[in-house]
């Protein structure tokens, strides 16, 4: 048996069900998770069994203190991966023998990005799709575009000039109180751009900004305050604070309007992650495309999408793992993450995403892009002195003083940096 | 600020979902089929460990 606690926040939602498959029922992705646990099961003489936690660091804290060996792995969000790193309670996974992390089916950028002085307790890969599901991307409204003339976004990204200034200034174009009633209203109005609170992160990061950067032995120092990372806010501001253009939880009153604002066709732009595209739009009337997070500006070289820490998952294998068996979790863990890559990838991109949901060639080759340019924010994952969370709750009230707000957590957030340092190499030993 | 977007995400996620059951077969868009190359060509390589049999060895559950 390899039985493992997968993180379920809430019912219906956000949670891997790869071990409660039990027949194929023609739906793809149920039946390429079915194909692949079929194989393992058969080539290695092994089951699967899941628990479904909704308060997975308190399970894991309850399961490593009692010293047993219940669980052979934990499929946390990121951000509880982080939770269940700090604590301890990770297995450091490099140079295990029988897992591949440089192999095509582990995600490299957790690996790059994730470590901590060449230490890695959390990673994620092909083992489950919806790790992917947490990927950040721009969704735009096709008629918007057409009805205002706009430029072809995906123009501008073929030409390398879709930056946030040229976000900014067509969002800003598509605003409109189009019944004229001197107001801006959800339901009659149009808006930009529709988001939330950790949009912000999204942003900065894709305009090249990290809150964590790491030095040449790979340990992480805050790198955030920065004359660039005030100037991205700024522009971020620009729009985020705007209730004119932008329309977002708190514009909305605390309803759930700024997330039907794009279906409905009231917004020009929707800052999406990739399961909203099959959970929200598959029945939006009018056509949508996909875009990547817009760059600073035309010269950096590459796009970047970073993870979402409440969406996307992760794959940790428990510190009370016996040394006897460690070699086994660590040769299944590869197993099953070579035939996701075989049997769930294709359906989860190639048909899912590529063919059933999205609804242009372009906006395929954008999930090319977006796919192969993620990468991960240890200040972002570790929430280093609160400081991302104090940021998301500012933005909700339109200002960051950045220099200020920093300044007033810094001891604090190298604090947390040593800590988890600390806690890293304790482990290793 | 999270729970209070996790409870909006779920949400829209359940009323989406109940929204695409309520609506007629006819409605529902069909989305153009392209072809893709992907990411899925680089399955060829092979498992690159030699074959293992689990039976009896077993996690304590």
């Amino acid at each position: 048996m390899f039985y493992v606690i997968v993180d379920q926040e809430n019912v219906n939602t956000l949670d891997i069900e790869d071990f409660d498959i039990t027949e194929e029922n023609g739906e793809v992705l149920n039946d390429a998770v079915f194909r692949r646990n079929l194989e393992v099961s058969e080539r290695f003489n092994v089951k699967f069994g899941s628990y479904h936690s909704t308060n997975i660091t308190a399970d894991v804290d309850k399961v490593v203190k009692a010293g047993t060996n219940d669980y052979d792995a934990f499929m946390p969000r990121l951000m509880n991966a982080a939770t269940i790193a700090t604590n301890g309670y990770a297995h450091e996974l490099t140079g295990l023998k029988y897992l591949s992390l440089d192999k095509p089916w582990w995600d490299v950028n957790t690996t790059h990005d994730l470590s901590i002085g060449n230490m890695l307790y959390i990673i994620a890969g092909d083992i489950f799709y919806k790790h992917y599901d947490g990927t950040p991307m721009m969704l735009f409204n096709k008629r918007i575009i057409t009805d205002f003339n706009l430029e072809n976004p995906y123009e501008l990204v073929y030409n390398n000039e879709w930056t946030i200034d040229k976000f900014n200034e067509m969002a800003k174009a598509a605003t409109h109180d189009l019944n004229g009633d001197g107001k801006m209203d959800k339901d009659n109005d149009l808006y930009g751009l529709s988001t939330q609170a950790d949009y912000l992160t999204s942003m900065l990061n894709g305009c090249g900004v990290k809150f964590v950067e790491k030095d040449e032995n790979d340990f992480p120092y805050s790198a955030i305050n920065t004359e660039k990372a005030v100037t991205v806010i700024d522009k971020i501001l620009e729009h985020y604070a705007n209730y004119s253009w932008c329309i977002h939880r708190d514009a909305a009153a605390a309803s759930l309007s700024q997330f039907w604002v794009f279906p409905n066709g009231h917004s020009l732009f929707f800052w999406s992650l990739a399961r909203f595209i099959n959970l929200g739009l598959r029945d939006m009337e009018d056509e949508f495309g996909i875009l990547p997070i817009p760059k600073y500006e035309s010269k950096q070289s590459r796009y970047y999408h970073t993870l979402n820490n409440w969406h996307a998952y992760t794959y940790v294998l428990p510190i009370t793992t016996p040394a006897d068996e460690i070699d086994r979790t660590a040769y299944i863990s590869d197993a099953l993450a070579y035939y996701g890559r075989k049997y769930i990838l294709p359906a989860y991109y190639d048909i899912c995403l590529t063919r059933k949901y999205v609804r242009d060639n372009e906006s395929s080759a954008m999930l090319d892009i977006i796919f192969t340019s993620t990468v991960y924010d240890l200040g972002t994952v570790f929430n280093f002195g609160t400081f991302v969370y104090h940021l998301e709750q500012l933005i909700q009230k339109n200002s960051i003083q950045l220099a200020s707000t920093y300044a007033k957590l810094e001891k604090r957030i190298n604090k947390d940096i040593d800590k988890i340092i600390e806690t890293f190499i304790e482990l290793k030993k | 600020m999270y729970k209070r977007f996790f409870c909006v995400a779920t949400l829209f996620a359940i009323a989406a979902q109940l929204a695409a059951c309520s609506k007629p077969a006819e409605e529902v868009k069909q989305p153009v089929v392209v072809e893709t190359t992907a990411q899925t060509e680089e399955t060829e390589e092979v498992f690159p460990h030699e074959p293992m049999d689990f039976e009896g060895i077993c996690s304590t559950l």
